[in-house]
């Protein structure tokens, strides 16, 4: 399964420090169990800086673990981030026009003056 | 946006392009996925196409290269068309035009090519070896039954003209032997046929351009011998050596090309138009052959005599065709025959002429007749059981016939031309000579005009044995053969065939009698063929070689064939003419002969074919000729060999003189040896005997020296002094005729052994002939020099190798980092495109290194041979000439070869011998004939003997 996410990778920077921090909340909320199911499959697909979208990729079984884990992010290194999840999906490629669709939308909006809905 | 640190105040400019540049990058990546699907299935399912896969054009450009990439493109068609696609008759018949274009087909040629290998030789496609084992069954029918192969790549030329000036230009070309030969009365008149030696211009006996065969074509008023009479001869060239003397001819009497500029466009024309034609006859009914010359005479009016002539060949043939037409069956009529001659220069109008001032005028008949060539005891045997002579009564013609009816046309040249009383008698006459023909009275070169029943109508149904032929053998005589025959006029030959039958009707016919298979009845609407035979006497002392060549007209040479095959003639392609070269001493053709210029270019093509199939093979796997010491393993070099005997010799020719060869035959036999030894042929053929010889190779050998035995009580018979003045004379002839000539020879090996071709003769030393009864003599090995040097190449060569490669990838890289710092948008068909740009930059910068690197092979092959430019004679043994073909001889059981010898050492060396046998009266076991031979291939010297082939 592959969740799109955003979140401020301006403190993040690297695809290494993010996935070690989800690890981490993993472990702490699930416990080791949670650690070694989620741990094999587990990898930050896609991540663009400008928009601070990023995309991970699971195995299917072990999702819920994952995204039960992702509202409780609160910080990676020294900076404080908050997760969170725009969709989830079977496919890359889904993702990616989820993707497009979404800044489609902010794009539309901005243009229009509309401000975005909050959900 | 979401994050705990939310920005007092967002650009939106900034917050815009960042998501737009997204997007972007997220659309280039979803279109460029190749995840998934292939390329063809990115399309919607009402444009995709299941031949996409083999032809990518099926597909939009934009994807052809994904495609490609994909696999794509790698898909062949490995499915032939089915056999029943390629083999509609439409397309057979163009299809045998088609592909005759560039190597023209014998008439017989899809007969050949069914049960022979074939060659392309000499601008023909010929048959070269038997698909079947062959080599012994030629040979042995070549020797006792009927050899047949078809010769029609033989070209002739007739020259006419005034006598006098025809014979004053061949005195120029022949040798004055020769010249006497040919104008004899029996020749002149066309009684009899000559073979001569054509030279370019006041050279002989330099500059031999190659043997032909003269006939001189006989005049209407055959006794009166008035030399200012115009007279015709036919040229029989081989056609290695055609385009040279057709060149030689024409510069002789000054002929100039009669300008048929026309002739030929519309000959192309007609070649063009065949298929279309072929194409409309079927829709139209028509016939194809009366089409086609029609339109000749549209294109061309011109030529309004070729056209009226054609005009009314065409007419004859279409009334044929509507009368076929018109009767019960009504069937689609296809003139196979004349789509087959459309590529010939048939009729006479089309052939290439040549004229003077003076009123010599050169046609070229060139594939206009054909020839084949029979060898053996029973050829008269195998021609009695297949053709029948014609019964050509005319009167008898005339009062059956209704005027207009069909067969009139077919044989309406046989009423034209046997009204005459003469002619009818002279065909009687002929027919009556032909009964009492025998192979055994064929001694003289004699030509025998026949005329004869449709072989195909008299075709038996399977092959037979040959059934000996009776003929009354005394009675025979070749004067009462008359020379008449319809075949010499042009008009005749065009109408027999444009006008034949088409083996369709023939068959029919045939499946109507009620025996199947039997021949058919003889009835006055049968068509008429005409055949020219010129009988060959023998080659070889025994009595092997002689035959008959039966000539006949175009379109006609299947129907020929097939009788002789089916009658016991065995068919021979071009080896087995290669062979009885050695077996039967046959004459050579021009091609084989050294000092001719097609001699000397069909060795290089050959030399070259055994280089390549030398160098297939890997290094360990073939003769290392320097340690062997074989400078020429390929070819003969009868220039240099020369050269090397006699010092500033420019022109080699080959010794012809036959009284100088007689002379020479006489003082190389070794009958004066074996007399003054053994005092009696009985002890020699004792010696061959013990020799575990077969009994044939004894009779073959013993007379040879009943020959040689004959000459020399010939010479023996005049007293001691005009003997030895004119041996002496003779001698020194020989010697002033020395320097840059070549003699014939053949080799007998002594033991077992066999030659093989470009294998050298050499003479032995003084100290061989004593090691002789040791029988072992060895080449030294010598060492090979050029070893370092090929060692130091391949050193030199992969450091160039690395050097290159090197240099490659660097340029490679450097054009790819330049694309990635440009960075903008490139296809890979550019990117490749700048690539070969950059290496071809680099290879013009770098000449000398890539062209040594080209060049590797050839230098490598040229260090594993002996260097042209060391010595000539590298062996221990000097060398005196080589072997051009050489096997082992069938008939006589040992190992022999057919050769040159250069003929200046060869006088030395009987010189001196014959000065040291006389000296030393002791029995020795070498006679002044022997000689060694070495292969190529080995280091051993075998001891043969020499005999000088006339």
């Amino acid at each position: 399964m592959y969740i799109v996410i955003e979140v401020d990778l301006q403190h993040v920077r690297e695809k290494k420090k993010l996935w070690d921090t989800l690890i981490e909340t993993v472990q702490e909320m699930h416990g080791d169990f949670g650690h070694a199911a989620v741990e094999r499959g587990f990898r930050v697909k896609y991540t663009d800086e400008k928009t601070n979208i990023a995309i991970i990729s699971t195995s299917r079984n072990t999702y819920p673990l994952v995204a039960s884990s992702l509202p409780f992010v609160e910080k990676v290194g020294q900076s404080n981030v908050k997760i969170k999840t725009l969709n989830v999906s079977g496919s890359l490629k889904h993702c990616l026009l989820f993707v497009k669709k979404h800044h489609k939308k902010c794009l539309w909006e901005s243009k229009e003056g509309k401000k975005a809905k909050p959900k | 946006m979401a994050a705990t640190g939310i920005p007092a105040a967002v650009s939106l400019s900034k917050f815009l392009t960042a998501r737009q540049a997204e997007i972007k990058s997220i659309v280039k990546l979803l279109e460029k996925s190749e995840h998934g699907r292939r390329a063809f299935q990115t399309l919607p399912r009402h444009m995709q196409r299941r031949k996409a896969s083999l032809n990518p054009k099926r597909l939009p450009h934009y994807l052809r290269e994904r495609h490609k990439r994909e696999g794509g493109n790698n898909a062949k068609i490995t499915r032939r068309p089915s056999r029943k696609y390629r083999r509609r008759p439409r397309l057979l018949l163009e299809e045998y035009n088609r592909r005759q274009k560039e190597f023209v087909w014998l008439e017989t040629h899809i007969w050949h090519a069914k049960r022979f290998h074939m060659i392309r030789r000499w601008g023909y496609a010929l048959p070269d070896v038997s698909t079947y084992k062959g080599y012994r069954s030629s040979i042995r029918a070549a020797k006792s039954s009927c050899l047949a192969q078809d010769v029609s790549y033989m070209c002739c030329i007739e020259l006419e003209g005034n006598q006098t000036t025809i014979l004053a230009g061949l005195k120029r070309i022949t040798l004055p032997g020769d010249l006497s030969s040919i104008t004899v009365p029996g020749v002149q008149q066309g009684r009899q046929w000559e073979t001569v030696t054509f030279f370019k211009p006041d050279m002989q006996p330099h500059g031999a351009l190659g043997d032909v065969d003269i006939m001189w074509l006989p005049t209407v008023s055959c006794h009166a011998d008035n030399p200012s009479e115009n007279v015709r001869l036919w040229i029989w060239v081989h056609s290695s050596a055609h385009s040279h003397i057709v060149q030689a001819v024409a510069d002789l009497y000054g002929l100039v090309k009669v300008n048929s500029s026309s002739d030929s466009k519309d000959q192309k024309k007609v070649k063009k138009k065949d298929p279309v034609d072929v194409d409309e006859g079927d829709v139209d009914n028509k016939v194809v052959g009366s089409k086609g010359t029609e339109d000749v005479t549209d294109v061309a009016p011109s030529v309004e005599a070729v056209s009226a002539k054609e005009k009314e060949l065409g007419a004859s043939i279409k009334r044929k065709s509507e009368s076929t037409d018109s009767g019960a069956k009504k069937k689609k009529f296809k003139d196979v025959n004349g789509v087959k001659l459309a590529l010939k220069n048939i009729p006479f109008e089309r052939t290439p002429k040549y004229h003077n001032s003076s009123g010599i005028s050169m046609t070229l008949l060139k594939d206009t007749l054909c020839r084949f060539r029979l060898t053996g005891p029973e050829t008269v045997s195998v021609l009695k059981a297949a053709f029948f002579p014609a019964n050509v009564q005319v009167e008898s013609l005339e009062d059956n016939s209704i005027p207009g009816d069909e067969y009139v046309k077919k044989i309406s040249w046989c009423k034209d031309y046997y009204c005459e009383e003469d002619k009818l008698q002279c065909h009687k006459a002929q027919v009556e000579a032909w009964r009492r023909l025998t192979g055994s009275n064929l001694k003289k070169r004699m030509v025998l005009p026949l005329t004869v029943r449709d072989p195909r109508a008299t075709l038996p149904k399977k092959k037979t044995p040959i059934q000996q032929a009776k003929g009354a053998e005394k009675s025979f005589a070749s004067t009462l053969w008359p020379v008449d025959s319809p075949m010499y006029s042009s008009e005749i030959r065009d109408t027999i065939s444009l006008s034949k039958e088409s083996d369709c009707d023939v068959n029919k016919r045939r499946a109507e009698l009620l025996v199947p298979g039997s021949a058919l009845p003889e009835i006055p609407e049968e068509s008429k063929l005409p055949l020219l035979l010129l009988s060959r006497p023998s080659t070889h002392a025994i009595g092997y070689g002689s035959g008959l060549d039966i000539i006949v007209c175009s379109g006609w040479g299947m129907s020929v064939w097939l009788p002789i095959v089916l009658n016991g003639g065995v068919a021979a392609g071009q080896q087995a003419e290669a062979n009885l070269l050695m077996e039967f001493l046959t004459p050579q053709t021009p091609n084989l002969l050294p000092d001719t210029p097609s001699g000397s270019y069909y060795s290089d093509v050959i030399a070259q074919e055994r280089r390549i199939e030398y160098f297939k093979r890997p290094p360990s796997c073939r003769h290392n000729y320097i340690k062997l010491s074989i400078q020429y393993p390929f070819s003969c070099p009868w220039v240099r060999l020369v050269q090397d005997w006699t010092k500033g010799t420019q022109n080699i020719y080959v010794l012809r003189n036959p009284d100088l060869l007689r002379y020479l035959a006489n003082c190389v036999g070794d009958a004066y040896d074996v007399v003054r030894r053994n005092k009696g042929k009985q002890k020699c053929a004792d010696e061959f005997a013990s020799n575990d010889s077969p009994a044939e190779s004894v009779d073959l050998v013993m007379d040879e020296i009943n020959e040689s035995l004959q000459d020399y009580n010939v010479i023996n018979k005049g007293t001691e002094k005009i003997k030895g003045k004119q041996e002496l004379s003779k001698y020194e002839e020989l010697q002033q005729s020395a320097p840059g000539c070549l003699v014939k020879v053949k080799i007998i090996l002594d033991e077992k052994g066999s030659v093989e071709p470009c294998a050298m003769v050499c003479l032995p030393r003084d100290e061989d002939i004593e090691k002789k009864i040791k029988n072992e003599f060895l080449e030294p090995i010598h060492n090979d020099s050029q070893q370092e040097q090929r060692a130091e190449l391949k050193r030199e060569h992969n450091r160039i190798k690395r050097k290159i490669h090197d240099m490659k990838t660097k340029t490679k890289m450097k054009v790819e980092q330049e694309f990635s710092t440009e960075g903008f948008v490139q296809s890979e068909h550019t990117f490749k495109k700048v690539t070969e740009m950059a290496l071809q930059h680099l290879e013009d910068s770098n000449k000398d290194i890539f062209e040594k690197h080209r060049s590797y092979n050839s230098n490598m092959e040229d260090l594993w041979l002996m260097r042209k430019d060391h010595e000539l004679q590298c062996c221990s043994l000097k060398i005196v000439g080589y072997i051009t073909h050489g096997t082992f001889s069938m008939t006589i059981g040992r190992g022999a070869g057919i050769g040159w010898v250069a003929l200046k050492p060869l006088l030395d060396y009987l010189h001196l011998h014959k000065k040291s046998q006389s000296s030393n009266d002791a029995d020795t076991d070498i006679k002044v004939n022997s000689v060694l031979i070495r292969n190529p291939s080995s280091l051993k010297y075998f001891w043969g003997k020499l005999f000088i082939v006339k």
